[in-house]
């Protein structure tokens, strides 16, 4: 009863987003009266996603769904790289029956979008305010974008130096040995200048 | 055999007992009251959580575009309104409700909202509906069947109108499954609810039967049995709000 309670506060929600998507009635006419079903068998909970005229449902029943996906939770990132499908299925970590097609037009639809938060904004706030918060995001976007590449280059190229001037295995054993050695010598020296001092 | 005879021309109405033949009008005196300010008593009543319940109930309908459904004692229309939109032009959705008042308002309500076109409004009683045999993909009787004097025969009414592979669900109060939920429930249902009644809806009778006819009505595991005995196959419930209120499902086959 809890998903339901969700699903009443995230399905208007995503309706609402969707609308600031303009190719997203495209997809959602594809996908109308189609059921995807994707059912966590860890968690034991099914979530399922309908199209009924250009809006989405969501519900818990997967009954009567054209598409189910059985998998674990941890494994529900990889359904949005269909080259890794094949390899899950393969695997027996993620089972699908029905129409494969109406499971990646539904990841199209969800996960390719491209809503146009400063047009959904403006609704609320007004366009200038919707503009000037708008760029001051992009702006922070495209300046953490670069700060991330930076960090990036600058982890690389130092593994990637240090890798070169790094001893292997074969020279740190190298080292310890003549350090051994070095430390025994000096000991026996010690020794013959303690016992020369003796004698003296 | 005299006692016996009176037993079956009695039944409740709330906490008094009445003859069968009055209880129908006693009920619709309580809908014609409270008609106008049913869904805000509704929110107030229940916090907003029947939203929540009549979701899940839709979510257990697995109805599908196309489908045909009864939504029997449908009142102010709230299930009616959720099919509407999923059956699509393909599919009907039939609310029917013994009372007129509670029609008139649903019809309203749903036609200020735009929902027209498959949906036909029905004054009918559970007890003899008036459909042809296997007539519907599903059936919601919510918040109704407590109502109803006979609950076996409106039971097995609906049984009769059903298609072969349609499903029942019963979306009504039941018993908490937890003893101090049951206390606070109990305190609520007596103390505050028919004040409330008389301050928003000034009818403090009418909601302190509801609060009678809640505790009359029979809990989970009876209203189960009495689904198998009309005939109903891998009928079911779950519990919501802790047992507050119960949805029951059955098909038939």
């Amino acid at each position: 009863m809890l998903l339901n309670a969700a699903f009443m506060i995230i399905e208007p929600a995503l309706n609402e987003a969707l609308g600031y998507d303009y190719n997203a009635k495209q997809k959602l006419a594809k996908l109308e009266n189609k059921k995807f079903t994707v059912t966590l068998t860890d968690l034991k909970l099914s979530l399922s996603l309908l199209v009924i005229n250009n809006q989405i449902k969501l519900m818990t029943n997967a009954e009567g769904s054209d598409c189910t996906v059985r998998t674990k939770f941890d494994k529900l990132k990889s359904l949005s790289d269909a080259s890794v499908l094949t390899k899950l299925i393969k695997s027996d970590e993620l089972e699908l029956e029905g129409d494969l097609g109406i499971a990646q037009a539904y990841s199209n639809l969800l996960i390719e979008s491209n809503i146009d938060w400063q047009e959904w904004l403006s609704t609320y706030l007004g366009d200038a305010l919707a503009h000037r918060i708008a760029s001051v995001i992009i702006k922070l976007n495209q300046l953490l974008a670069r700060k991330l590449a930076d960090i990036d280059y600058t982890v690389a190229s130092a593994l990637t130096d240090e890798l070169k001037v790094t001893p292997d295995n074969i020279e740190i054993n190298q080292f310890i040995e003549d350090v051994d050695n070095l430390h025994a010598q000096t000991e026996r020296l010690f020794s013959m200048f303690t016992q020369f001092r003796k004698s003296v | 055999m005299t006692s016996e005879f009176k037993s079956e021309e009695k039944t409740h109405f709330g906490y008094q007992t009445v003859d069968k033949n009055d209880k129908q009008n006693l009920v619709a005196n309580v809908f014609h009251s409270v008609a106008a300010k049913y869904d805000i008593m509704n929110d107030l009543m229940s916090m907003g959580i029947h939203r929540v319940w009549k979701r899940f109930t839709i979510d257990a309908s697995a109805v599908r575009p196309g489908n045909k459904v009864l939504d029997l004692a449908g009142g102010t229309g709230d299930l009616t309104r959720k099919f509407s939109e999923i059956v699509g032009e393909n599919g009907q959705v039939v609310l029917a409700d013994i009372n007129d008042s509670m029609i008139k308002v649903g019809r309203e309500k749903l036609e200020n909202l735009g929902v027209v076109g498959n949906v036909e409004y029905i004054q009918a009683n559970a007890e003899a509906l008036p459909f042809a045999d296997n007539t519907f993909d599903i059936v919601t009787i919510a918040f109704g069947l407590r109502n109803v004097t006979d609950k076996d025969a409106a039971l097995k009414s609906i049984y009769r109108v059903l298609k072969p592979g349609g499903r029942l669900l019963v979306l009504e109060f039941s018993k908490p499954n937890q003893e101090w939920l049951s206390k606070v429930y109990d305190f609520y249902s007596f103390n505050i609810l028919p004040n409330v009644g008389q301050l928003i809806a000034n009818d403090k009778e009418s909601y302190l039967y509801l609060s009678e006819s809640i505790r009359m009505h029979p809990d989970q595991e009876t209203l189960k049995t009495m689904m198998q005995s009309a005939g109903f196959d891998q009928v079911n419930y779950s519990n919501l709000t802790g047992g507050i209120v119960a949805l029951h499902k059955g098909f038939k086959f």
